[in-house]
This record gives C-alpha cells, sequence and structure tokens, in this order.
C-alpha cells in the first residue's frame, strides 16, 4: 500500500484544561483519504485530541494549548486563520447524536447557508440531495425533509449529522465515538458509511471498541493517560503491537 | 392579651411534653411494660393533642372576634340611643373604639360613652370566655392524649399522622389564600355590577368615578343612575395600563434579551459571575423607589428636554413611567433568559460551530429558536409584572383617564386607579369603592391568564431538555 | 461577492452582535449606578440638621416656677415666653418685626427643646446656658447651600433681612451643623426640620416579624409537604398550579384581599402593622415555598435512602436528615422573600398604611407606617427637606435590603453543600 500525502501533522502537542494538563507531547502524522482511529481508556485525551483539529476547545475558557498542529503544512492555532473557515474544512460528528430542533432540510441547508456555497434554491436542493445521498440517509428520508431532524431514529439522527458535516464539503471528518449511542444494526450501518466517505474525506474516529477500530481503519493510534503511546497501521497494531501496554490494553487486560 | 393567651397555651404543651414523656417512663419501670416506641414520641403525641386544638380555636377566635364584638356594640348603641345625623355606624364604631384606647379628640357625645361602656364589658367579657374555653379545650386534649399514652399506644406512628395532616393543612393555605382572594374580589364586584352594567364598565369609554362620590349604593335613585352610569367606562384605564407595560418592554426586552445572550454566551465566568447580581440589583430595588426616581428625576428631565425641542410634555408623561418601569423589567428579562439560554444543550451549539458557523451565527440560528418558547415565556411573566406594576405608575403617571396613544401626554392605568379609589377612608357601600374591585378583579383575572400560560410554556420547555 | 468579502461581512456580524450585548449590559449597569447616585447624592444632606446656639437664660420667675420646683413642675411649665426672649436677645436691637422673623428661623418646636434640656439637667434653674436649637427648614437648606440666594425676594423662602441675620450668625460661628437625631427618633411631622422615620421604622419592624411569624413556618412545612410527602394526584397539582400563580399575582391584590376579608370582612384594626403583616405573609408564602421546595430537592435521594435503610420511618428520615441538609438555601430563600416584603408598598396603601402617624407605635396593634410607606408619603411634599429626607429613608431601606441579601447569598455559599 503506497503512503499518502500527510493531512495533518502534531509536534508537541500539549492541551491544559486550567491547572490539570490533558495531553503531553502528541506527535502524530494523518494521511490523506483514511480512517485513523484513536482507541484507548476513558479520560486519555483521545476526545480532547480531536476537539484541537477543529479548535473546538475554543469554546472552553480555562483550556490551552501549546505546539503546533499543522493542516495542509499550515499551523491551525496561528493568529491568522480564521476559526469559522477552519471548521468548514474540517466537519465534526459528536457522539451523542445532535440535530439541530429544525427540519431535516434546514438542518443541512444550515451549514450551506451560512457559508453561502449556494446560489439559489435549486442548487441548495441538489447539495442536500447529495449529502443525504453520501450518508446513505436519502432514500429513508426523501418524503419527509420538513419533519423535525429530532423525529428520526438514533441511527438516523447520526447519519442526518454526518450529511450535515459533509454538506459544507469538508476536507476531514472528525468523529468523536458516533456509535457509542448507537444499536449495533445503526453501528454497522454507520461503519459502512465510513468506509464510503473514506473515498473522498480523511476521517479520524475515536473509538471505545476495538472491533470496530479493526473493521474501518487504516491506521489506529493509543494514548493513555494523556499520551500517545503507540501508533501505525490498524493491521500491524492489533497484530503485533510493539508496545506492552498497548497490548494489555487490546488483550483486555485493562481499560 | 393575646399573647398572654398564647403563651398559657405554650406552657400547658411544654408541660405536656414532659407529662407524656415521664408517664411512658413510668409505664416501663412501674407495669414493667415494653414501649413501643421511644418516649419523647409520648411526650409530643400529648404536646400536639394539647396545643393543636387550642391553637386552632385560638387562632379562629382571635379572627372572628372583632366582628362579633362590633355587632354586639353597634346594636347596643343602637338600641339605646338615636345617632347623630350624618354619622355611619362604622365611623361611630371608630370613635367608640378610639376613647376605649384613652386617644379620643372631638365631642364626646352620650352614644360614644354608652358605646364604650358596653364594649369594656364585652371585651372582658370576651377575654374570659376565650381563655376559660381555650383551656379547657387544652385539657380535654390533654386527657384524651394522656389516656392513649397509659394504653402504649404506637405514639410514633400516631404522631406522624398528626405531623401530616399538618403539613397538608399548611400547603392548603395556597389554595385558601386564591379563593380568599377570589372571594373578596368578587364579593365587591357582584355589588359594583349590581348597580352600573357590566358592558358599560368594560366598553366604556369615559372614566370619572369621583362623579359617583359618597353614595350608597343600594340606594341610587334612577336620575342618579343615568348620571354615574356613564362614569365607570373602564377602556382608558386598560388602554393606558397597556400603553405603559408597552413602552416598558420595548425598553426591557431589548436591553435584558442581549445582556441576557451576551452573559450567557460571550461573558467570561468570572465577569458574569459580578455582572449578574449587579443587574439583579435593580430587580431587588422597592418599587416606590424606582416611582420616587421617576417622578423626581425622569419625570421632570423628560419635561425640560421636550421645552428645549419646543415639546409640551407632560411632567407625569406616559413615557417616564414606562422608561423606569422597563428598567425595572429588565433583570427580568435578562436573568430569565439567561437560565432558558443556558438550559440549551451545549451540543446544539458544537453542531453548530463544526460546520463553521460563528458565535453569533450560533446564537441567532440555533440557541435563540431552540429557546424561544422559555424567552416567550420570560417575556410574558416580565409583561404580567408590567401590568401590575403599582407604584411606579401610581407616582409618575397621571391621574387623569385620558385615551391617549402620544407617549408626551399623562395617562393612568388600572393599578393607579385602585390606589386612588381606596387611599383614605372607604365606605365600602360607594359604588366607587366597590369599582376599585371590580378594577382589581379584571387585573387578577388577565395576570393569572398570562401567569398561567408563561408557567406552563416555560415548564414545558425545561422538559424538553431535562 | 468572493468567499473572503463573505467571510468579513460575516464577522463584521459578528463583531456587530457581540456589541449589542455589551452595550446593553452596559446600559443595564449604568442606570444601576445612576439611580443610587441620584438617590444618595440627595438625602445623605437629611443626616444632619442645622442648629442655631442660642443663649438661654433658665428665669424661674417668667417660667412661674416655686422656689423648689419638682421634675413635675419643670415639666408641666409654659416655656413659650422664654424661648422668646432667648431667641430675641439673639438681636442686639429689638424692633417687633425682627422678631417675627426670628422666631422664623428655628423650629416650631423650638420651646419644647429648651424644656427638655432643663428636664434633662434641672439644676440649671436660674442660670444660663448656650443651647443649640434647630433650625427651621429654610435655614436647614440655605446652610446646607440648597438655596439659590440671588433670586428675586419674592420667590424666595427667606427675605433679605432673614439673609442679614443668617448671615450675621454665621459670622459669629452660631450657626452649626449637627448630627439629625430627629431623622431617627422622631415620627412623621409636617416640618421637615422634625420629620423622622421613627415610627416607619417601628412599623416596619413590627410587620416584617409578624410576617416572618407567620409565613416561614407554614412556607417550610408546605414545601416539605409538597416536596417529600403529597401524593401525585389532583390535589397536590392544584395546591402546586396555586402556589406558582399566587407568586406572580401582583402585590397589589395582596392589598385588595387584606382590605376587603382583613379589615372590611374581620374588622381588624386600620392601619396596623398586624395587618400590614398578615398580609405580606400570604404574599410571601409562595415566594418562600418555590425556593425550599428547590431547596429540599437538591437534596440528593441517597440520604433520605441511607436514612431509610437503617430503619428510620419517613419522618425521621426528612426531619432529621432532609430537612437540616437544605436549611441553608430555604434561610436564604426566606430572607430574600422577607427583603421583598420590606420594600413592599402597594398593598400597604390599601390597608391604610400610609398614615400621617405621629406617635411611636408601641405595639403592632397601634397605628404605624412602614419604611417605603414613608418614601410615598413624604415623596408627595414639595419642600426641599422632605426630598432630602426621601432619599434618605430610601437610603436606609436599601441598606437594610442590601444586608438582607447579603446574609441569604452568604448562607447559601457558605453553608450549602453542593450535590455531585
Amino acid at each position: 500500500m503506497k503512503e499518502r500525502k500527510i493531512k495533518i501533522k502534531t509536534e508537541n502537542l500539549e492541551v491544559y484544561y486550567g491547572e490539570k494538563q490533558a495531553l503531553f507531547d502528541v506527535n502524530l502524522e494523518i494521511h490523506e483519504k483514511e480512517v485513523t482511529a484513536l482507541i484507548g481508556p476513558s479520560g486519555c485525551g483521545k476526545s480532547t485530541f480531536i476537539r484541537c483539529i477543529n479548535r473546538m476547545n475554543d469554546v472552553i475558557d480555562i483550556c490551552k494549548i501549546k505546539g503546533s498542529i499543522e493542516i495542509d503544512g499550515k499551523n491551525i492555532n496561528h493568529k491568522s486563520i480564521d476559526v469559522v473557515r477552519l471548521r468548514e474544512k474540517v466537519g465534526m460528528v459528536f457522539q451523542k447524536p445532535n440535530p439541530f430542533p429544525k427540519s431535516i432540510y434546514d438542518n443541512i441547508a444550515y451549514g450551506p447557508k451560512i457559508h453561502g456555497i449556494t446560489k439559489n434554491k435549486g442548487e441548495l436542493d441538489n447539495l442536500i440531495e447529495n449529502s443525504l445521498r453520501k450518508a446513505a440517509l436519502w432514500n429513508e428520508v426523501k418524503d419527509r425533509l420538513h419533519e423535525p431532524g429530532t423525529s428520526l431514529s438514533g441511527g438516523q439522527q447520526q447519519r442526518l449529522c454526518i450529511a450535515r458535516a459533509i454538506s459544507v464539503n469538508p476536507e476531514i471528518i472528525l468523529m468523536d465515538e458516533p456509535c457509542s449511542a448507537l444499536d449495533p444494526i445503526a453501528t454497522a450501518k454507520i461503519e459502512e458509511l465510513i468506509d464510503e466517505l473514506r473515498e473522498t474525506y480523511t476521517i479520524i474516529i475515536v473509538t471505545h471498541s476495538m472491533a470496530q477500530a479493526v473493521r474501518v481503519s487504516q491506521k489506529t493510534g493509543f494514548f493513555h493517560l494523556g499520551k500517545l503511546i503507540e501508533f501505525g497501521t490498524t493491521e500491524k497494531m492489533f497484530k503485533n503491537p510493539s508496545n506492552n501496554m498497548t497490548q494489555d490494553y487490546i488483550t483486555g487486560r485493562f481499560g | 392579651m393575646n399573647l398572654g393567651i398564647f403563651t398559657a397555651i405554650l406552657l400547658f404543651c411544654i408541660f405536656s411534653y414532659f407529662f407524656g414523656q415521664t408517664t411512658a417512663k413510668k409505664l416501663v419501670t412501674n407495669q414493667n411494660l415494653k414501649l413501643k416506641t421511644l418516649p419523647t414520641y409520648y411526650g409530643y403525641f400529648v404536646a400536639l393533642w394539647c396545643g393543636i386544638p387550642s391553637l386552632i380555636l385560638f387562632a379562629v377566635w382571635s379572627l372572628f372576634e372583632p366582628t362579633i364584638i362590633k355587632t354586639i356594640v353597634v346594636g347596643k348603641v343602637l338600641s339605646a340611643s338615636q345617632i347623630e345625623a350624618g354619622l355611619t355606624t362604622n365611623l361611630i364604631y371608630q370613635k367608640i373604639l378610639s376613647y376605649s384606647a384613652g386617644n379620643f379628640t372631638g365631642d364626646l357625645t352620650d352614644t360614644i360613652k354608652i358605646g364604650a361602656l358596653a364594649y369594656a364589658k364585652i371585651t372582658s367579657l370576651a377575654y374570659k370566655a376565650k381563655l376559660a374555653s381555650i383551656l379547657s379545650l387544652a385539657s380535654i386534649g390533654f386527657i384524651y392524649a394522656f389516656n392513649k399514652v397509659s394504653k402504649n399506644n404506637n405514639a410514633r406512628n400516631d404522631v406522624e399522622n398528626i405531623l401530616k395532616w399538618l403539613l397538608f393543612s399548611s400547603s392548603v393555605i395556597a389554595i385558601l389564600t386564591t379563593l380568599g382572594i377570589i372571594f373578596s374580589l368578587l364579593f365587591e364586584s357582584i355589588k359594583f355590577f349590581s348597580s352600573i352594567n357590566i358592558f358599560d364598565f368594560l366598553f366604556g369609554t369615559n372614566w370619572s368615578p369621583q362623579k359617583a362620590f359618597v353614595r350608597d349604593a343600594s340606594a341610587i335613585t334612577a336620575e342618579e343612575y343615568l348620571e354615574i352610569k356613564d362614569a365607570f367606562g373602564s377602556v382608558p384605564l386598560f388602554a393606558g395600563t397597556a400603553f405603559i407595560a408597552l413602552i416598558a418592554m420595548c425598553v426591557a426586552v431589548p436591553i435584558g434579551l442581549f445582556s441576557g445572550i451576551y452573559l450567557a454566551e460571550y461573558a467570561s465566568y468570572k465577569s458574569r459571575r459580578t455582572i449578574k447580581p449587579i443587574i439583579e440589583i435593580l430587580a431587588g430595588i422597592p418599587t416606590v423607589v424606582y416611582g420616587f426616581f421617576a417622578a423626581l428625576t425622569v419625570g421632570p428631565f423628560f419635561r425640560e428636554f421636550g421645552e428645549s425641542l419646543g415639546l409640551n410634555v407632560s411632567s407625569e408623561s406616559a413615557l417616564a413611567a414606562g422608561l423606569v418601569m422597563g428598567i425595572m423589567i429588565i433583570p427580568y428579562v435578562s436573568s430569565l433568559s439567561d437560565d432558558v439560554i443556558n438550559a440549551v444543550p451545549q451540543s446544539l451549539r458544537e453542531g453548530s460551530y463544526a460546520v463553521g458557523a460563528t458565535k453569533s451565527e450560533t446564537i441567532k440560528k440555533v440557541v435563540f429558536p431552540a429557546a424561544l418558547p422559555g424567552i416567550i415565556g420570560s417575556i410574558l411573566l416580565a409583561v404580567s409584572r408590567a401590568i401590575g406594576e403599582t407604584m411606579i405608575v401610581v407616582m409618575a403617571a397621571g391621574l387623569a383617564a385620558n385615551l391617549t396613544i402620544n407617549p408626551l401626554e399623562s395617562t393612568t392605568t388600572v393599578t393607579t386607579q385602585i390606589v386612588m379609589l381606596l387611599v383614605g377612608d372607604q365606605e365600602f357601600d360607594s359604588p366607587k369603592t366597590q369599582s376599585a374591585f371590580a378594577l382589581g378583579l379584571t387585573l387578577f383575572l388577565v395576570t393569572l391568564v398570562l401567569n398561567y400560560i408563561a408557567l406552563r410554556v416555560v415548564k414545558k420547555y425545561r422538559e424538553k431538555y431535562d | 461577492m468572493t468567499k473572503d468579502q463573505r467571510i468579513k461581512k460575516r464577522h463584521r456580524a459578528e463583531a456587530r452582535f457581540k456589541l449589542y450585548g455589551l452595550v446593553s449590559i452596559i446600559l443595564a449597569l449604568t442606570f444601576v449606578g445612576f439611580l443610587v447616585f441620584t438617590i444618595f447624592s440627595k438625602g445623605s444632606d437629611a443626616f444632619s440638621k442645622t442648629t442655631i446656639k442660642v443663649n438661654v437664660s433658665f428665669n424661674a420667675e417668667i417660667l412661674s416656677l416655686p422656689s423648689n420646683p419638682s421634675l413635675e413642675d419643670i415639666q408641666d411649665a409654659d416655656y413659650y415666653d422664654l424661648a422668646l426672649e432667648s431667641i430675641n436677645k439673639l438681636l442686639l436691637t429689638s424692633n417687633p418685626d425682627d422678631e417675627k422673623l426670628l422666631k422664623k428661623l428655628f423650629s416650631p418646636d423650638f420651646d419644647l427643646e429648651i424644656k427638655n434640656y432643663l428636664v434633662k439637667n434641672p439644676d440649671l434653674i436660674n442660670q444660663t446656658q448656650d443651647i443649640n436649637l434647630t433650625s427651621s427648614d429654610d435655614i436647614d437648606q440655605l446652610f446646607k447651600g440648597n438655596f439659590p440666594r440671588d433670586i428675586p425676594e419674592d420667590r424666595r423662602q427667606v427675605n433679605d433681612r432673614q439673609l442679614e441675620i443668617f448671615d450675621e450668625l454665621v459670622a459669629q460661628d452660631k450657626i452649626q451643623k449637627k448630627f439629625n437625631n430627629y431623622f431617627f427618633t422622631n415620627g412623621d411631622s409636617r416640618d421637615p426640620e422634625l420629620a423622622g422615620i421613627g415610627a416607619s421604622l417601628l412599623g416596619s419592624f413590627f410587620s416584617v416579624v409578624i410576617c416572618l411569624i407567620l409565613s416561614f413556618p407554614i412556607a417550610i412545612l408546605a414545601s416539605i409537604y409538597l416536596e417529600e410527602f403529597a401524593p401525585k394526584n389532583k390535589i397536590t397539582d392544584f395546591i402546586e398550579i396555586n402556589i406558582n400563580n399566587l407568586a406572580a399575582v401582583p402585590s397589589i391584590v395582596y392589598g385588595l384581599l387584606g382590605l376587603g376579608i382583613l379589615l372590611g370582612f374581620m374588622n381588624f384594626p386600620r392601619s396596623t402593622p398586624l395587618v400590614a403583616g398578615i398580609t405580606l405573609a400570604l404574599m410571601t408564602l409562595p415566594r418562600i415555598i418555590i425556593p425550599c421546595r428547590a431547596s429540599l430537592k437538591a437534596v440528593p435521594p441517597s440520604i433520605r435512602e441511607g436514612a431509610l435503610a437503617v430503619g428510620a420511618s419517613k419522618f425521621q428520615s426528612v426531619f432529621h436528615h432532609v430537612v437540616p441538609l437544605s436549611l441553608p438555601g430555604t434561610l436564604s430563600g426566606t430572607i430574600i422573600g422577607l427583603a421583598q416584603a420590606l420594600g413592599e408598598t402597594a398593598p400597604l396603601i390599601l390597608i391604610g398604611m400610609v398614615a400621617f402617624v405621629v406617635d411611636i407605635p408601641g405595639s403592632p396593634i397601634d397605628p404605624a407606617s412602614s419604611l417605603p410607606a414613608q418614601v410615598y408619603l413624604w415623596s408627595e411634599s414639595a419642600e426641599r427637606g422632605f426630598v432630602e429626607k426621601t432619599s434618605a429613608t430610601i437610603m436606609i431601606l436599601l441598606t437594610f435590603l442590601i444586608v438582607m441579601n447579603f446574609i441569604a447569598v452568604y448562607l447559601r455559599q457558605k453553608f450549602e453543600k453542593k450535590w455531585n
């Protein structure tokens, strides 16, 4: 398998919540159009890490970030970077599906509207249909686009959120345990979807389930207590980890 | 006097507590019984049986005593002598009371002397009767409870059952208060509407109740009725109230809402902690202070400012009253909307940020629509406050009932008129006094509906995000 | 529109929106500041009064006292002539017109002040003593610099000759500023220099104490019932709806309730703290029940379960554990409710608490006023002296409210446990 272009690169990344340090010296390279899974026990910093990539941590007053994160070679914490444009480029799907209390249509139209991506209603309709198709939701909702997004089932809501993330044409999609609130069937659908999306997007997925990491990802990183313990291809990581702690974790001895 | 009886009841209770407790302990030593519960509960049991019935009797007696004494004294006076012209029984009774209290000034008439004598007799008799009946009731309760204790009842269960009733009755007072309000308002309003047509009241546009000053409602002649029939048109009052409330909301809603949004979404934790209490000071300031401020500072300022522009501004303008009322309401809107906005789940905001929305876009298009029901609820509550607010309008708005939409003129409100009609000595039989209760009834009903809707909306909203 | 232009526009909108919020906050804060500033700048003068030093010789003959007067004789004597003579000595020349003008420089109670002085120091008979007598309101305002002197004489309360006398007295250092004890000890008066908040302060005190005695126990018991014992049924729902609505009923409606039921139906005495206290208690009750319930609700169920698990009855678990734990919140809610009751005016007007009360009430069934009612009453008077007194009364009232609120916040922050 040939090495793809480096999309995201972090160097000496450290994150503090007030006094408490949440990430220690994380150095990581993530390649384009691959699925990278981040695993590790609860509270190990996986979620903190991906929230750095679209600067979602800006929302938290006491959060401080040191070190650099580069996307396509540009430091995203530099003051010339506009966080709004960054987030347009880096989409995110959350642990719990969080559709807006609006119609399905408006949920997806929201992003394109604020960014002015489409010029008229026809274009917008097309974009919405495309996004829903890409999120494998179109067939289920095409007849009820104007019902509230919250009326969908949990799995459908999560795919709606994926469609919402896709709607602004991002390059990267961050997924923070997207299946943790879903049942196995819905989870299978989302995993299938992730596999398809890999063609177009760079995906980072935080997951609790090692089986899921194996199923969907090409690369895996193992976090423990805020440190990146090991990073490599998923295959190698699960068959032959180089670190004892990783070994212990994936064989279920702790975590 | 009453304090003495109250102390007596308390002492009796304390005595019965210890008596019950020691009796129970004796049961153990003398008859070798095993008590069903701790001795203190036997003490509580006797004390409650001794105290509660007598306190209830005490309260009920005290509530009705003045009325009964009054009826008897007035009856004695009426049977003994003729009443001088121009005096009502109420006035005479007032004089008798002040003569008895020893601070009477004015002409001392035989009527008053007879009345005072009767009053003194009856009060002392009433006091003796009250003391005797309360003490005997306490003793009956004491004996009943003591009997039960010596049979080793399960005192804890009994005490808890009594307490449960006590708790329940405390919360029923809320219902009684509502009933009391409705009763007192309806009672006088019905009398009012029996002399003045309800449609004339609700839809008439002329308010000049002074025409009906000191006239016995039950003895209004047909001519008099024609004269006062049009004096009670309340439309100008409702219009004035709505108008001033509208001005107030125009001040309070934008400032309060934006303050609330800023506090919830932009302010840092630290500044939020200092700014919020300072704004809430505005809510803690008594309304009479706002009234003083409006009448003394804001009103004259507007008048002078208007004069300098060549405008004729009344010093009791609707604008001044409305503006100050708006200031008063700011914290209600800001605090409530701050709470409501905070209740919107963070995940919705993150969802919006994640597609690249700015903060204000997120607020305007996601947070605000999600919080809208709660915000509407809090605005409705604020409107209800504005409508019911009294002191600011009494002191800063006018008294004359103008039907106007010019904010620089003076207008009057429902609450102002209630105060003006009832300040000083009232004659309950005059339609003028009764009209105040009719106004109060409408005010009560309107605010009731507003509050009910607002509270339901807010409650539903809370449940949605809990 | 290019993408960059669009982004710039969006950021401008963002900045604008944030500015609106900031401006609103600043406006609200300015209102607080301005209000407090106007009241305090007007009111601070009321805490001092102006006195004129007069040399009084307590001549037993003028007072027509017997040779060895008892305290009663001293009290019963007529001091008016003596007082007039003493103040007339302020001017070297005697002129009947001047004497009239001179008398107007003093408060109408100037003879009483001389009497009270002698009653306190009875051995001063047939001796002379310098006494500081309270000046009239006009002189008070003049000395405090609140009267413009350059307006035409006919539009001034103090005429030119009086000004001359005043200036002479000032030059002799006979006019002084003293602490205004009357403001705290006197009842109401038609003369601003003699008016005080004594009657209204006590009236407020009695009313609030009665309100506390009635509302606090009932509110606690009711909240315990609703939060811990009430079954989920229609009666409970109805009680809850009632309480929530009552908390938002305009206060003036409670005034109508007090007027209609307590005064009209039950013939309670008018203008008394007793009726005010009961009316305020009914109004305060729901306002206390709501925070009390919240504070009971905040105690986690695990505490109740823990008590029940060692065999406590439901009552024991509630009264031994839940109620003590909720006490800080309960007390702080009660204090805030009482603070509201203390500042309430509208219902008191209707039950006659806005009355001209000169005598200090000795018990809750004597006629009295209350602090906010006093503010309302004085605010109707145009004299500058009353404006000053009104503002000062507000300052006292606000001080009480701030202290009460501070205690409430302190209680909550210091003693309330944070449950996770």
